[in-house]
């Protein structure tokens, strides 16, 4: 067995650092990976029949098309620089994720109040909409590749909370996917979209979480 | 063992990461002791060479990591996070009965910020170890279960002031032994 001044001996013999931050490789594949998810993911919907919506952006100025665009990406702000955090071993989850929680909170609150003054039958109308199904696939779907990227770029740090990080990235990217949807989907009630926008990126969360689990381990 | 200091080893590491390979050295260096310490209270049962493993562990994953460490924030808090990772990876390979998560956490705080006074308490136990038997006896009588000479030399059935002799030779002695044991710190 190598004795532990040898290996001193070899460890100390290695070069300097030089190159990007952590940081900075987050952020650059967070963004490149979610703008060419936004072009793939657009494509493949056009294929599919769904284009980007006529008007969209005279549409996005009404308040509840805009906070269909605005809720997810401030998921996505919350949850990157808790992303940036957990790459370090000391990092802990603590207070510091309470933005991502409140931003996480909009969405749900947002369909509870539009769905909870109905009648029983035209909340299920709002509820199902034209189908939850498509909206659901799409966001975890696409959410999946940003989530393969950010766990690339996890498992160069030195994660000591692979459950967390994971689904910090899961639901970053679900938010990401959520907002890419948004471009096409044509339900605009917040009790549709603050709904299964909200299970669809929660639903990443869990993705990533799992994920994180199994391969943040080192 | 001993403290370590933030200020050097950050200082140390920062011109280790710019290529210094004796300042890595050093860092390296400074951090085996400590390491080998909180092998011995964490796995005090277990192997010397086992114990080594897990220090060597610790210390290559530091140097796989090193680029994780932001080296405009403390060190040490970075240190203990990667110590404490491995010692869990390694505590539940060895499929040991584990000690608690909150028992490691202790004694990794107390590497973490060295209580001052369990370690001046084991120094001081060393110290009184190293005196002859009825010094060493007088001296526990009454330096460390505060007895006064008249019921330390009944005790002992030596006389009283006999007792008071060996009592101030046994300080002498532990203040020597104690100053140089300070010295041999690093």
């Amino acid at each position: 067995m190598k004795t532990t001044n040898d290996l001193v001996a070899q460890l100390s013999a290695a070069p300097g650092l030089s190159g990007r931050s952590l940081t900075q490789i987050y952020l650059m594949v967070f963004f490149s990976s979610s703008i060419v998810l936004a072009a793939f993911g657009l494509v493949l919907f056009e294929l599919a029949g769904a284009s980007i919506r006529s008007g969209y952006f005279n549409l996005v100025t009404e308040p509840v098309i805009a906070l269909k665009q605005l809720t997810p990406l401030l998921v996505a702000i919350t949850s990157v620089p808790l992303g940036i955090m957990l790459l370090r071993p000391e990092a802990r989850l603590s207070f510091k994720a309470v933005p991502l929680v409140v931003a996480l909170l909009i969405l749900p609150i947002l369909a509870a109040s539009t769905l909870v003054p109905l009648s029983e039958d035209s909340r299920s109308i709002v509820m199902l909409g034209d189908g939850f199904y498509q909206c659901l696939t799409s966001i975890v779907g696409l959410s999946i590749g940003l989530l393969a990227a950010q766990i690339l770029v996890l498992r160069r740090g030195a994660v000591t909370q692979p459950g967390g990080a994971g689904a910090v990235a899961g639901l970053a990217a679900g938010a990401i996917a959520a907002i890419i949807y948004a471009f096409i989907c044509t339900e605009d009630s917040p009790g549709f979209y603050g709904l299964w926008y909200s299970v669809g990126i929660f639903a990443s969360g869990f993705v990533g979480a799992l994920v994180g689990k199994r391969f943040l381990r080192w | 063992m001993g403290r370590l200091d933030e200020d050097h080893i950050s200082s140390k590491m920062r011109a280790a990461l710019g290529g210094d390979q004796s300042a890595y050295r050093n860092v390296l260096e400074t951090l085996v002791p400590t390491l080998r310490h909180m092998a011995r209270r964490i796995a005090p049962q277990t192997p010397e060479d086992i114990q080594e493993d897990l220090v060597q562990e610790i210390l290559t994953s530091i140097h796989a990591k090193r680029h994780t460490w932001q080296q405009t924030k403390p060190i040490l808090p970075w240190i203990y996070a990667i110590a404490r990772h491995r010692v869990i990876d390694h505590l539940r390979k060895e499929k040991r009965s584990p000690k608690t998560v909150s028992d490691l956490d202790d004694i990794m705080d107390s590497i973490a910020a060295p209580n001052p006074s369990v370690e001046l308490q084991h120094d001081i136990e060393q110290g009184i170890r190293s005196l002859n038997t009825q010094t060493e006896a007088v001296v526990r009588a009454m330096a460390v279960d505060g007895k006064d000479a008249k019921q330390a030399a009944e005790e002992l059935g030596i006389t009283e002031n006999a007792a008071r002799i060996a009592f101030h030779r046994g300080l002498k002695k532990l203040r020597v032994f104690l100053s140089d044991y300070a010295r041999e710190r690093p």
